[in-house]
């Protein structure tokens, strides 16, 4: 369902122009759970804003659920990130001044759905991360490890078919990222359908996922099946 | 998502950052409150003026000696054929006047006032009513009777707690009776009020009173015509230069050793002042309305510096461009129409206050100053909010989300 077809990405740097990925070609089913790894500065932040709608790449084709998505307009780019796919991020990127619950909404909300329905929602993804209880805390009055499940919760609230997690546990301690991983994998074993890719440089983390990807120099280095 | 959804983001937006929404509204509710207020006192001052001269007619016509002319002067004898119809056919009343400050002592009180003597016509013309007695007769005029009228204040001074009426004053050191004391007026805008002055027979005041001013004992200072009507007060005003300049055997070419000056040309002058002064007072207005919009211009842009984070958030959780435009445009604009209406309801009871504490001046709330300040800080929200807005939607999420 995520078919990456010969993808370059280049940046214009004032008169240079900067490649960083160099022919990318990557396969990933439905339900994979895979890491992709590589030092900074090897295109695996690149590749994974490609994979998640948020940069087209120069050359290539992207087809994600048989659509190619390589050349498509910033709405429509908009609408398949809010459907398809769900960002956890290191620094989680909650939005300080509003309730947990709201925050778990807005996708809902982007999504056209009524207040009622995306209520309902949001809190059903709260209680699936265990945080129930905390709809009406800010993120500020949460610990990390809370503040990473309440960012989980709202990538989850509109069911996309791809999680995609860049770095979900540099910012936390070993234990609560631990907790964390074990929450990615709980999720999955209850929607085998979901994709779940992780983006780091920690091996450990990555030794977690069946299948790891490794970049290097913009190019994939090597794939390896567990 | 629906214009309702992008409206309900807005206002969790500004309630959930009520400081930055104060200050972004602050510029333009002092802007819209200082125009409104402006223009309402430049109204006040305009209403004031009108009721002033409304006191004392339209239809009045004073001659006074031309001061820069040598030895010019006006007599009994220039009011007279100004009051022949055959030469200025649009005269209803004529009545000539010789005024002077002079010591009034009664009932062990002594005060200095405006001794005015006139025609018994005077008090007509001048709608001036008695609370007591009468006005002086033609024959008190024709017989150099020793009589008084006293203005409301003056007989008040003299006689806090007797009956004026009747009473004996001495003006200098001649004897008079008091025949009347006149109503109250109160301020009669640039004259002195009826109620501070003395009226006594014109002939008293000539001869007896101020005998000795400089024109000689014939002399008057000056004469008051009231035209037929406002509308023809014009053509008499020409009327009256031509006889006097005929009586006074002036040459073409020579200047008028009169001078003509009707309360019509004195009002419109006094108003094109007021419309001079509206105009600065609006001008004042507009340049605050100007600070306050740049002052929400840079705080829209600091704005979306400042959400840049939580721009590209809202990309990348399903955000289109058009949502995120809306969505600072509508910030923008509920956030100056606010500021609009909080402008109004202050200037409204700044207005409210001016008018409780005292009376003399009413500051007036313009329609069109209120609908103007809104219609400009509505304007104002629309443009500085549209930069930042356009800026906002055209962030590249993935720059967005890296921002620091």
């Amino acid at each position: 369902m995520i078919e990456i077809l010969n993808i370059t990405k280049s940046f214009k740097m004032g008169e240079n122009v900067l490649t960083v990925l160099h022919g990318v070609d990557l396969t990933i089913k439905a339900g994979e759970y895979v890491a992709i790894i590589g030092p900074s500065g090897s295109g695996k932040s690149t590749l994974m804003n490609v994979i998640g709608c948020l940069d087209k790449p120069t050359t290539g084709h992207y087809r994600l659920n048989q659509q190619d998505v390589s050349q498509l307009s910033e709405k429509e780019l908009a609408r398949q990130r809010n459907k398809n796919i769900g960002f956890v991020f290191q620094r989680f990127n909650l939005l300080g001044k509003i309730s947990a619950q709201r925050n778990v909404e807005l996708p809902a909300q982007y999504a056209g759905m009524s207040l009622s329905q995306r209520r309902m929602l949001s809190q059903r993804a709260m209680e699936a991360v265990g945080l129930g209880d905390r709809l009406d805390h800010r993120p500020l009055e949460l610990s990390g490890g809370q503040q990473q499940r309440v960012a989980i919760a709202r990538a989850l609230v509109n069911r996309p078919n791809i999680l995609l997690a860049d770095e979900p546990t540099g910012a936390l301690d070993s234990k609560t990222g631990k907790e964390i991983m074990d929450l990615f994998e709980s999720l999955q074993v209850q929607n085998p359908e979901m994709t779940i890719i992780l983006v780091t440089h920690d091996h450990d983390v990555a030794a977690r996922a069946k299948r790891v990807v490794s970049i290097r120099d913009g190019l994939i280095a090597s794939d390896i099946t567990n | 998502m629906s214009l309702l959804e992008i409206f309900r983001t807005a206002f969790e937006s500004l309630t959930t950052n009520k400081l930055r929404t104060l200050l972004t509204m602050l510029g333009i509710v002092i802007g819209v409150a200082a125009v409104v207020i402006l223009l309402a006192m430049g109204e006040g001052v305009q209403l004031y003026i009108d009721k002033q001269f409304a006191g004392f007619g339209s239809n009045l016509i004073t001659i006074t000696p031309n001061l820069k002319v040598p030895d010019a002067r006006l007599t009994m004898d220039d009011s007279r054929a100004i009051a022949d119809k055959a030469n200025v056919p649009n005269v209803k009343r004529v009545v000539p006047s010789v005024g002077g400050e002079l010591k009034i002592s009664a009932n062990g009180n002594s005060i200095s006032r405006n001794i005015n003597g006139v025609t018994p016509d005077n008090f007509s013309m001048r709608n001036i009513g008695l609370i007591q007695g009468s006005s002086f007769t033609n024959s008190d005029v024709e017989n150099r009777n020793r009589v008084a009228v006293l203005g409301y204040k003056v007989a008040q001074d003299l006689f806090p707690d007797q009956v004026a009426l009747g009473q004996n004053i001495l003006i200098d050191s001649l004897p008079a009776r008091v025949v009347g004391v006149t109503e109250k007026k109160g301020s009669q805008g640039p004259s002195t009020s009826t109620d501070d002055m003395i009226f006594v027979p014109i002939t008293v005041a000539q001869e007896k009173l101020l005998a000795n001013r400089p024109g000689g004992v014939k002399s008057v200072s000056s004469i008051t015509v009231e035209a037929e009507s406002a509308a023809t007060s014009s053509r008499a005003v020409n009327d009256i230069a031509k006889t006097l300049r005929g009586r006074h055997n002036l040459l073409a070419g020579q200047t008028d050793d009169f001078q003509v000056l009707d309360q019509a040309s004195l009002l419109s002058s006094l108003s094109s002042i007021i419309n001079i002064l509206q105009i600065f007072l609006a001008l004042i207005g507009a340049i605050a309305l100007l600070v306050g919009g740049i002052g929400i211009m840079n705080i829209m842009i600091v704005n979306v510096t400042e959400r840049t984070r939580e721009i590209g958030v809202r990309k990348a959780i399903g955000a289109d461009p058009a949502t995120i435009r809306l969505q600072f445009l509508i910030e923008a604009i509920v956030v100056t129409c606010l500021a609009g209406v909080l402008g109004i309801v202050l200037s409204w009871l700044c207005v409210v206050i001016t008018n409780s504490v005292q009376t003399t001046f009413t500051p007036v709330i313009q329609l069109d100053a209120v609908i103007l300040a809104f219609g400009v800080s509505v304007f104002i929200g629309v443009v500085f909010g549209l930069y930042p807005a356009i800026r906002a939607s055209n962030m590249e999420p993935v720059e967005a989300l890296r921002y620091e």
